[in-house]
């Protein structure tokens, strides 16, 4: 899957997720502080990706995971390995 | 009176459908937990930071990366002591720790408590969402996570079935307005009016394990049970159960100091006030010299940071105070200088009581 594709599917979960708008959803915002997500929303975040992407974010990595950015280029690198 | 039912969690059946909360550190321990556990009810040993005042710790261990590991290491033994205790205090009954989510040997001392024969293990002070790992080896423990919404439930089930095949076997669901000690949401979200109260997250919660989970999880209420008319409310909207804490702190079997009792025994409702506990959550307690300290000044510990939980905005930030040596010093019966956590109800007794007339009065039923 390209780069571009995950961005597009993570958009689309994190829009349904935290109920935002798609356009909302730019690369470098970040769910607490723009997105309004609340610590349940990031934890529920975390298994829809997890979910949809069939991979396994462990806790650690998903503090990390502040941003559509970030959650991108972590799918990516697990999707590459 | 009509009889209570009785409660069912997990393999494990109470003669009562009363449930001792976990009150930490040292506050429900194994004499309290034991009594509760021989009047019919299950007893909950708090298990958070019982090693600090342990023959297994030296606080002036001088190498400070050895003196944490051997405070991890006293937590984990001075468990295995109180639950050692409690067993030979309550053969048959049911006992089970509460394990914070948010102290960093949680696993460990959930690990231990399946290990050493605890019935239950009810996890609070955030979401356990790796529980079922540390208890693989050990089925027969019920585990019963505490939570504040039907969405904190749902997301627990939803890991809980992906990861580990299982469900928790009962739900703690407690109320943030009237709970003692640190409560599962933010006070600018729980005293909004439009903040759902216990009737309905009872209500909401109920539901859905009748609808999505076979209506096999019994729902346990807790925060602000007080007489058996709470009781009759609870399990009308089908609860199964309740947790009870504060008033259990008035009973004679209860592990804390004396003078902790008769704290509470003198406080008074408007004395019940909200605090900010530096694991990043509010807490209610009661108001003393402490607390008006605190709100002018970070209060850290004496001898060094134990670094004992996940977040702490003492260690982080120089924010708050030392939760560890306050609850440890209230137990002590150090009022003046330590943590009194305490549910809404506070000042609504005015004398100690025996663990066994308490359950006796809640049930409307002595037990045989």
């Amino acid at each position: 899957m390209s780069q571009e594709d995950i961005l597009k599917k993570v958009q689309k979960i994190v829009s349904e997720q935290l109920s935002v708008d798609e356009s909302e959803v730019k690369p470098e915002a970040s769910f607490a502080n723009d997105l309004g997500a609340d610590s349940l929303d990031t934890v529920e975040l975390v298994m829809a990706l997890e979910e949809e992407f069939d991979i396994e974010i462990p806790d650690e990595a998903a503090e990390d995971i502040a941003t559509v950015q970030a959650a991108v280029d972590y799918i990516n690198q697990k999707a590459a390995a | 009176m009509k009889r209570l039912p009785s409660l069912q969690i997990g393999q494990h059946t109470a003669p009562c459908p009363i449930i001792q909360g976990g009150m930490g550190i040292r506050i429900s321990g194994a004499n309290l937990a034991a009594a509760v556990a021989n009047a019919g009810g299950m007893g909950i040993i708090s298990a958070v930071g019982l090693g600090f005042s342990s023959p297994y710790f030296d606080s002036t261990t001088p190498n400070k990366a050895e003196r944490r590991n051997q405070f991890f290491e006293a937590n984990r033994l001075a468990l295995i002591d109180a639950l050692k205790q409690a067993r030979a205090l309550s053969p048959s009954g049911i006992i089970g720790i509460n394990s914070m989510v948010a102290a960093r040997d949680h696993a460990t001392l959930v690990r231990t408590a399946a290990e050493y024969g605890a019935n239950l293990i009810i996890c609070g002070a955030g979401l356990p969402l790796d529980l079922p790992a540390h208890t693989a080896d050990y089925p027969k423990v019920a585990l019963v996570p505490i939570v504040s919404s039907v969405r904190a439930a749902r997301l627990i089930c939803r890991k809980w079935e992906r990861q580990f095949g299982r469900r928790p076997d009962g739900f703690v669901v407690e109320d943030p307005r009237t709970a003692g000690g640190h409560l599962g949401a933010k006070a600018e979200e729980f005293q909004d009016p439009a903040y759902n109260d216990l009737e309905q997250v009872v209500a909401g919660l109920v539901r859905y394990v009748q609808d999505d989970l076979d209506g096999s999880i019994p729902v346990i209420a807790a925060g602000g049970i007080w007489e058996r008319a709470d009781i009759d409310r609870m399990l009308a909207l089908g609860a199964s159960g309740v947790q009870i804490g504060t008033r259990f702190i008035t009973t004679h079997e209860c592990d804390a100091d004396l003078r902790y009792k008769e704290f509470h025994l003198q406080s008074q409702p408007e004395d019940v006030v909200l605090v900010q506990s530096p694991v990043g959550m509010p807490g209610r307690a009661l108001r003393n010299s402490f607390l008006e300290r605190t709100a002018t000044q970070a209060i850290g510990p004496t001898g060094g940071c134990l670094n004992c939980l996940q977040v702490c905005k003492f260690r982080d930030r120089q924010e708050t105070f030392c939760i560890l040596q306050a609850l440890d010093r209230a137990a002590h019966g150090d009022i003046e200088n330590g943590l009194v956590f305490s549910g809404s109800n506070a000042g609504r007794i005015r004398h100690l009581v025996h663990v066994v007339d308490l359950m006796t009065e809640l049930t409307g039923a002595e037990l045989n």
